[in-house]
């Protein structure tokens, strides 16, 4: 896979919480972490993949024949767990085309940048009518730096606000020199302070991230937003906090933005049958939240979005029926997603 | 087993004519022998001492023919036979001998056997009304008639609603959010209001706003008869003296006879004089048009479900004996039905499910000419009419100048005697109620000098508006009549007002004076409700009058039109949050500030539902189109729920019907057969669609299924015309409009300037959705024949999962970004818009079409059956355009599909209704921000009009379950506002499975 030729795995429109006014996000395919709450757990591969989703499998079996290598099962039953690691699905798309309940889905496909344009420019009106824009999200966008770069470009020259979202995983220089000139702002998500903690839990360790976000604090310091996933247990500790709080602060930035733990990609990462390493499935209380604001309010920070109660973040219930690929993704925090 | 049931069902069958006939010769026994029943066969006007016998012929028969039973009255008496009846007046045609005894059996539901497709009418409905008034007073008889009224609210119990759950509503509050005022200036469209928002104001700085509110949200509804009893003595004298004067001299003579009479009240707190009724909330029954509709229900109607309605036996007695007898042949149904022979047209509209001809109950849909009662008085318009009458040179033109003096007279006299009232009741005051009796000596004077003579204060002009405005209700129904362009209209009398004053707390106490009057203004409104029959709640329902104010757009000259006044009604509809007057607001980007946008947004987040917003550039592009000149287009006025009308000089019922889209297509399915009236073949035989090689057979087979309803429902409205041309000229409107004057010719005879009639296309989102289904399973991916397909519908997809789930994920739809459901649109668009635009109406106006439903989406989806779109039996169709709650698409994208419709082939207008959750974390700001932002959006993107309702569907369900908690949670329906509780539970579900997006976090 060519570096620059990436795959999207979806493009969301109408977009509330990505970033500032109504919003279009481009979730990118392929991360350099591996975060054990992935949110995005369909995002980490950079390889186009199957997607079952089962609660629209009716069980008619449909899939059955149509797969070459005789893989496909219904997802229905309890019993099928759909697809067993390693897989040996190779994600050919006949047993999609084949299902008529669209319970499944080839998550990744390559888009043409001017294609992408296009699409992306449909919701132009809302974006200035909003103070919108489109957001790089993913997985993570600056896994190909190329091709964000390009796409950034070609929407800041129709004066689209572009809003990157990414783990801090990259090249510096590279992301300086290329992608940084056609963004409008930067949320960069810090996880764990601790290096070992982030190799644990994250994949790598945060040599390189942390060096990214100092260099950022520096050149673009106006377009920086830091954020935090609060994922209970691993980052939300008060030692975690208070260390990224004195990071944050140490560097110069005024504010940080919590990302409130958010279950809804258990079901998810579990009918891509991958491992699950982590599988707390509660919200946050509001308490529990505000706790953790106030450990950088301590530091002299000031906390955005922090929210008042979780039980109501429920799954949108407009997504009834729904094509593929509108409902694939959870609402908030994307950010959290492959970073 | 088999041989004895089959002995049993024999037996039955034979039996079931003789079993019906001794319940209808009991009934014919107990009329003979019962007085009080006997005067319902016979008795004499209590007035007029005219003599009135019951003379009508009913005959019951199964559809095959086979079975045939009669009850003839005549002399007094009633007879009951076996056999058909030659000339019969009324024909139910029953399904079967099972049908026939559930018919006759006690309590049967009528209802039910129409919506099963079980019974039909054929014939003369008042004469049916009538015979199921007396069925209900013959059971009744002996037992009290109507228990007393329960309060106003609908239903108190709480219904299960859809999906519903245990647990608070997600949206928590259910007062609407409040927080910092956005604080954006309209610069250059405000002159007097420092704070345009007004936001120092509460409801608690207007207590008598807040008493005549809690008096229109309490006082249950009474029907009143006083405008029907007038009318008719009147018309009975005329009749005995046999004169023979043209309709429109008849009915001048008749609305000054009834405004002579009309008793003159004055309620507590009232701050303008002038009642439609005699009640305090008073339904008005039109006998002309549906009102013999009630006559089944007079005894019962106090104690219905939903909605019930007060009666006292005094007006049960009017209505019965007076009233209902003289009309139940002169109505005008029945002179349609006379002139032609009870045509098709009329006979299929009783069907419900094909379409629904509005001028069976009114006209109404225009707007008058109201600045010209503000600039000249009545006085000075009554001259001219005298002086035209002189010069007329033929006698058509000298009746009509004739009846509209006659009709001013009417208007005139009550003023003056409203004002005789006033003092009267200012002289038996108490002296320590001093203010009040001041107050009422000015409302006094007021009356005294408008409508007669020009008005000179805002007070003088709202006055002047309401009265001239509830005298238009004695002579056209309640329905629709609209009241136009009234920030425009009232903006020279607010500076007028505030100009003199200079010190700032002078102009404080003007402002606020100001607001109390557009508030104490705006609830006269209230005043009455339309009569709507149990079928009709059950159909649809809660809706009121529907009398629109349109706020804002541009004036003739293209210059913003927003000023103070503007604002001021924008603050009064934020503090009284009614259904009705229904607010719609003209937004003209580009002309109009975005600080009114933005206020317009925040008054719906507030609401939740009002106002409707319209893009006034392409609105007023549509009624180019049409032929109206730029000038004229530019000064449209809202009608009924959301239809364009150029005020005072178009004459356009902008609601002449209602056309379900979706009834040509179940027909084009089964080759001209519509289920629910089949088995025989209604519309042309476009072929068996199981034979259909190509996708353009089956759309070819629509449009001809489609154009043969659309040839119909014309034939139907041009005839329903052509009665109210006889029956119910209206030179009290025409006379207040541009056209008559000039021609000598009333409104309904083709006098206004501008004549159209305009539809309302209902379903379009259904035809789309299920072509979009059949050319892509069918005819592209070959996943199911039209055979197979045809079962699924028979079976409303039960036992067909497979094909309902593909349906569900492979189909694209309406509202998605998928060029075939746009180019679907396009196409059935454009044909119904030739279609209609070759006709010509009884006018010589144009027929224009658009795209909303009031609630029958509602109506005509309970009536249906299941779609290839993957819509289930009975369910509601999709309101107005919108895109369907199975769509799925982001707001963004569905806000671009509905955007990309060519405004030009709906010129009757749209409804689009979206439905945002507001988030429980938001602040107000915020959700503003976003409101606005769709809105501006959309517009950008050349959408023609939008309605949000913000509500969660978790709010609804608990309102559905919990009725005594929402008593004024208002929503809109598709183009009007109900409060949510009155709805019948189908409406409520629609609202509920409405698509729900989100508007924050």
């Amino acid at each position: 896979m060519a570096r620059d030729a990436p795959l999207i795995a979806d493009l969301k429109r109408n977009a509330l919480d990505d970033g500032p006014g109504i919003r279009s996000v481009v979730f990118f395919k392929g991360c350099p972490l591996r975060c054990v709450w992935c949110q995005n757990p369909e995002c980490l591969s950079p390889a186009p993949q199957l997607q079952p989703l089962p609660e629209r499998c009716t069980g008619c079996g449909a899939c059955v024949p149509a797969c070459p290598i005789g893989a496909a099962r219904p997802l229905a039953s309890p019993a099928a767990r759909p697809l067993a690691a390693p897989s040996p699905c190779r994600a050919c798309g006949a047993c999609v085309a084949a299902c008529p309940a669209a319970a499944r889905r080839i998550v990744g496909r390559a888009w043409p940048p001017g294609a992408l344009v296009e699409h992306l420019l449909r919701d132009r009106p809302f974006y200035d009518a909003s103070g919108g824009g489109v957001t790089l999200s993913g997985g993570e966008a600056t896994l190909h730096l190329g091709f964000a770069a390009d796409l950034a470009r070609r929407l800041a020259a129709h004066g689209v606000h572009v809003l990157l979202e990414t783990c801090g995983w990259f090249d510096g220089e590279r992301f300086e020199r290329e992608l940084l000139p056609h963004l409008g702002a930067v949320y960069f998500d810090l996880k764990l302070a601790d290096p070992a903690d982030h190799l644990r839990f994250a994949g790598r360790d945060n040599e390189r991230i942390l060096g990214n976000l100092a260099r950022l604090s520096r050149t673009a310091p106006e377009r920086l937003l830091v954020r935090v996933p609060l994922v209970p247990g691993i980052t939300d500790t008060n030692a975690n906090l208070r260390a990224l709080a004195d990071i944050v602060r140490v560097l110069g930035l005024p504010r940080v933005a919590l990302l409130p733990y958010n279950p809804l990609w258990l079901p998810k990462r579990r009918a891509l049958g991958l491992d699950m390493p982590y599988d707390h499935g509660a919200w946050m209380s509001a308490g529990d939240v505000e706790a953790c604001a106030e450990v950088f309010r301590a530091a002299g920070l000031d906390v955005d979005g922090v929210r008042d109660g979780m039980e109501s973040r429920a799954e949108p219930q407009s997504r009834r029926g729904g094509r593929e690929g509108t409902s694939a993704h959870s609402g908030r925090g994307e950010g959290q997603g492959g970073t | 087993m088999d041989f004895l049931d089959a002995g049993r069902r024999w037996l039955r069958d034979r039996t079931t004519p003789a079993v019906a006939w001794t319940t209808l010769q009991a009934m014919a026994v107990a009329f003979r022998t019962g007085p009080s029943l006997r005067r319902h066969l016979a008795h004499r006007h209590p007035v007029t001492g005219t003599p009135f016998t019951f003379r009508a012929r009913f005959q019951f028969s199964t559809r095959d023919g086979a079975t045939n039973l009669h009850a003839v009255f005549a002399d007094g008496r009633m007879h009951v036979g076996i056999g058909p009846l030659d000339r019969p007046d009324v024909v139910a045609r029953l399904r079967d001998l099972d049908v026939m005894r559930a018919f006759f059996a006690p309590g049967a539901d009528l209802f039910g056997f129409l919506l099963r497709n079980e019974v039909s009418f054929e014939g003369n409905l008042s004469y049916l009304a009538k015979f199921g008034h007396m069925s209900t007073a013959l059971q009744l008889r002996g037992r009290q008639r109507h228990p007393p009224p329960r309060a106003a609210l609908s239903e108190p119990r709480g219904r299960q609603a859809p999906g519903e759950s245990k647990g608070r509503p997600l949206d928590r509050s259910t007062a609407p959010p409040t927080g910092a005022p956005c604080r954006e200036r309209p610069d250059g469209e405000v002159r007097f209001l420092d704070d345009p928002y007004l936001a120092r104001w509460t409801l608690d700085d207007f207590p008598r706003a807040a008493r005549l509110l809690r008096a229109h949200r309490t006082v249950p509804p009474e029907i009143c008869t006083e405008r029907p009893r007038l009318l008719t003595e009147f018309l009975l004298r005329e009749r005995e003296r046999g004169a023979a004067e043209p309709p429109v001299l008849r009915q001048g003579r008749a609305l000054r006879h009834v405004l002579f009479r009309k008793q003159a009240i004055v309620h507590d707190d009232d701050l303008f004089l002038g009642t439609t009724t005699s009640k305090r909330i008073g339904v008005v029954i039109y006998p002309e048009c549906g009102g013999t509709a009630m006559w089944p229900e007079l005894l019962t109607m106090a104690a219905r479900d939903l909605n019930p309605y007060r009666i006292s036996d005094e007006d049960i007695a009017v209505l019965d004996h007076e009233v209902f007898p003289f009309w139940m042949d002169e109505n005008v149904r029945e002179w349609a039905r006379r002139k032609e022979g009870d045509p098709l047209a009329l006979r299929l509209e009783e069907r419900f499910v094909l379409y629904f001809l509005w001028k069976n109950h009114a006209v109404s849909h225009t707007i008058a000419d109201m600045p010209l009662v503000l600039s000249r008085g009545l006085l000075d318009l009554r001259d001219e009419e005298q002086r035209r009458e002189a010069e007329a040179t033929d006698d058509g033109a000298r009746a009509f100048h004739q009846a509209a003096q006659a009709a001013i007279d009417g208007v005139l006299d009550y003023a003056d005697r409203l004002a005789d009232r006033a003092l009267l009741a200012a002289d038996a005051l108490d002296p320590a109620a001093g203010a009040r009796a001041a107050e009422l000596r000015e409302m006094a004077r007021i009356v005294r000098k408008v409508p007669a003579r020009p008005a000179e204060s805002l007070r003088e002009a709202l006055q002047s508006v309401w009265l001239v405005f509830l005298c238009l209700h004695q002579e056209s129904t309640n329905a629709g009549l609209s009241v136009g362009r009234l920030d425009a209209w009232l903006e020279p009398f607010f500076r007028r007002d505030l100009e003199p004053v200079a010190d700032p707390a002078g102009r404080e106490r003007r402002i606020h004076a100001a607001l109390e009057l557009v508030c104490a203004f705006l609830l006269k409104f209230t005043d009455h409700l339309p009569m709507v029959p149990d079928i009709g709640n059950r159909l649809f329902g809660g809706s009121s009058s529907d009398q629109v104010i349109t706020l804002g757009g541009v004036t003739s000259d293209g210059r913003s039109a927003v000023g103070d006044m503007t604002w001021l009604f924008l603050k009064a509809t934020e503090l009284l949050r009614l259904r009705d007057p229904n607010m719609n607001a003209r937004c003209a980007p580009g002309v109009n500030s975005h600080a009114y946008l933005r206020r317009l947004c925040e008054v719906n987040l507030l609401t939740r539902a009002t106002p409707s917003i319209h893009n006034d550039e392409v609105v007023v592009g549509s009624l180019v189109g049409q032929g109206f000149s730029r000038e004229h287009a530019r000064d449209w006025g809202a009608t009924g729920c959301v239809e364009p009308t150029s005020c005072g000089r178009h004459f356009g019922h902008t609601n002449c019907m209602m056309f379900n889209l979706v009834a040509p297509l179940e027909m084009a399915l089964r080759d001209g057969v519509h289920p629910l009236i089949g088995p025989e073949r209604l519309g042309p035989a476009t072929g068996d669609p199981r034979g259909f090689g190509a996708f353009d057979a089956f759309v070819a087979a629509y449009e001809r299924q489609l154009a043969w309803l659309i040839d119909l429902s014309v034939e139907g409205n041009d005839l329903l015309g052509r009665a109210h041309q006889a029956l119910r000229p209206t030179p009290l409107l025409s006379a207040l409009f541009d056209g008559p004057r000039e021609t000598g010719r009333d409104l309904i005879d083709g006098g206004a300037r501008y004549n159209t009639s305009g539809t309302a296309m209902i379903g379009l989102t259904d035809v789309i959705d299920s072509l979009a289904s059949i050319r892509t399973l069918v005819f592209e991916r070959r996943a199911v024949d039209f055979a197979a397909l045809l079962r699924a519908l028979d079976d409303d997809f039960v036992g067909h999962d497979t094909l309902l789930s593909e349906i569900r994920t492979r189909v694209p739809r309406f509202g998605q970004d998928d060029p075939l459901p746009g180019e679907l649109a396009a196409r059935i668009q454009r044909f119904v818009f030739n279609c209609f635009q070759q006709k010509r109406n009884y006018r010589g106006g144009r027929y224009v079409p658009g795209y909303w439903s009031m609630s029958n989406h509602v109506a005509f989806g309970t009536l249906s059956g299941a779609l290839p779109s993957g819509r289930r039996r009975g369910q509601a169709f999709t309101p107005g355009l919108t895109p369907a709650p199975l769509c799925g698409a982001p707001l963004t994208e569905q806000m671009r599909a509905v955007a990309g419709l060519d405004a030009a082939v709906m010129p009757n207008n749209i409804a689009f209704n979206v439905k945002l959750a507001p988030g429980a974390h938001d602040s107000h700001a915020q959700l503003l921000q976003r409101l606005t932002a769709y809105a501006e959006a959309y517009f950008a993107m050349g959408g023609m009009q939008i309605q949000f309702n913000v509500v969660s569907s978790a709010t609804l369900r608990d309102a559905m379950a919990h009725p005594d908690r929402y008593p004024d949670l208002l929503v809109r329906i598709s183009g009007y506002n109900a409060y949510f509780v009155e709805l019948n539970a189908d409406m409520q579900r629609e609202l509920i499975e409405r698509m729900e997006h989100s508007l924050g976090s």
